[in-house]
C-alpha cells in the first residue's frame, strides 16, 4: 500500500531519471511492453518471474522501465516487480534502504547463515504463490565473464518454479549496445536492447528437476544473448 | 563400499568445482569447501547431485546444509550408506 501510494512520485522519478538524467534510448520497448501486456491479458492470474541477465547495478530499474507500462502499474500495483538485493551492497544507507523498501525488495545476504537464506526463500516463494512479479538475476550476481555465465547458476529459481508451476517464466536480455562487460550502469546515451521469451519450462520431482529448470532458463538466455551479437555488434 | 573410496569419491567430486588448485595438492578431511577450495557456493547443489549418483543415495536438505569440509561429507555418505 505504501509502495503503491508512494509509486505516483518516484515512477516518474525513476523514468526521468533513466531518459534524461541517463539519456537511455530502447528503440522496440513499446513492442516489448504490448506484449507484456498481451501475456498479462492472456494469463491474468498467473505470477510472472523475471529471470535476466545481470551486468548491471540498475538493471531493475531498466527492466521495470522496459518491461511494464507506468498506467499498468499504477492500476496494478503487484506487476511492480520484487527484487532480491544483496544488502551489503543494496542497504549501506537509510536513503538506499529507504529506496529499496519502496521499490519492493527483499534483502538477501549472500555470505549470510543458512537460516537467514531460508528465510529469503520463505518470503520470495510467498509472494510468488499470492501472485506478485518477482525479478531475479539466475546467475546471482552481475556475469564476471561479460556474458551469460552457466557456471554461476544458482537453481534457487528452478525451484521457485517447480514449487509453483503456475508461475510464467520470462527469460529477459538486457543490454547496452556499448556494455562489454559488468559494470555499475551502461554508459551515458547508451541503447539498450531488450527482449524477452515465455519459458515452457519441463517441471519434475526433485533436486536434479530444479537444476534442469534452471538450464531450461539459461538455454532462452543464450539464445537472446546470441541475437543480440547477431544484431548489434 | 570402505572409507578410503569413499573419501576419494568425495575428493574425486568436489575437485571438479574447486577454483584453487593450490589447495588441491594439500586436501585433507579438514578442507573447507567453500572457504579453502573457493567452490562457489552454487555449485554445492551439483556436488550434493553428483554424490547421490555415486553413492546411490538420497541426502535430504537438511544434511547437505550440513556440509562444510571434505570430512563432513564422507560422514555424510558413510552414515547414510549404513
Amino acid at each position: 500500500m505504501v509502495g503503491h501510494l508512494n509509486f505516483f512520485w518516484f515512477g516518474p522519478l525513476m523514468v526521468l531519471f533513466l531518459r534524461f538524467f541517463f539519456a537511455y534510448r530502447c528503440k522496440n520497448r513499446r513492442k516489448v511492453r504490448r506484449r507484456i501486456r498481451e501475456l498479462i491479458a492472456e494469463y491474468p492470474k498467473r505470477p510472472l518471474l523475471i529471470c535476466a541477465n545481470h551486468l548491471t547495478m540498475i538493471d531493475s530499474l531498466l527492466l521495470t522501465w522496459l518491461l511494464f507500462d507506468f498506467r499498468l502499474l499504477i492500476n496494478r500495483y503487484t506487476y511492480f516487480p520484487w527484487n532480491v538485493p544483496e544488502l551489503a551492497n543494496f542497504g549501506k544507507n537509510w536513503l538506499m534502504r529507504g529506496l529499496c523498501y519502496l521499490g519492493k525488495c527483499v534483502y538477501l545476504e549472500r555470505q549470510g547463515s543458512i537460516a537467514s537464506k531460508r528465510l529469503v526463500w520463505e518470503k520470495i516463494s510467498y509472494l510468488n504463490r499470492f501472485g506478485e512479479t518477482l525479478c531475479v538475476f539466475p546467475e546471482g550476481g552481475r556475469s564476471r565473464t561479460g556474458n551469460i555465465d552457466r557456471d554461476a547458476a544458482m537453481y534457487g529459481v528452478g525451484q521457485l518454479v517447480q514449487s509453483n508451476p503456475r508461475t510464467l517464466v520470462l527469460a529477459v536480455y538486457l543490454r547496452g549496445k556499448a556494455q562489454k562487460t559488468y559494470g555499475v550502469a551502461p554508459k551515458w546515451g547508451d541503447r539498450i536492447w531488450i527482449d524477452w521469451k515465455l519459458v515452457e519450462c519441463k517441471i519434475a520431482e526433485g533436486r536434479k528437476a530444479q537444476r534442469d529448470i534452471t538450464m531450461q532458463i539459461f538455454d532462452q538466455l543464450e539464445n537472446m544473448e546470441r541475437k543480440y551479437y547477431a544484431a548489434w555488434q | 563400499m570402505n572409507q578410503e573410496d569413499i573419501y576419494n569419491n568425495v575428493v574425486r567430486i568436489v575437485s571438479k568445482h574447486a577454483k584453487d588448485p593450490d589447495a588441491l595438492s594439500s586436501i585433507h578431511p579438514e578442507t573447507h569447501i567453500l572457504n579453502d577450495l573457493k567452490v562457489n557456493s552454487a555449485r554445492l547443489v551439483d556436488i550434493v547431485l553428483d554424490f547421490e549418483d555415486t553413492f546411490d543415495l538420497e541426502i535430504s536438505d537438511d544434511d547437505a546444509d550440513r556440509i562444510a569440509t571434505i570430512g563432513d561429507a564422507v560422514q555424510l555418505v558413510k552414515a547414510l550408506k549404513n
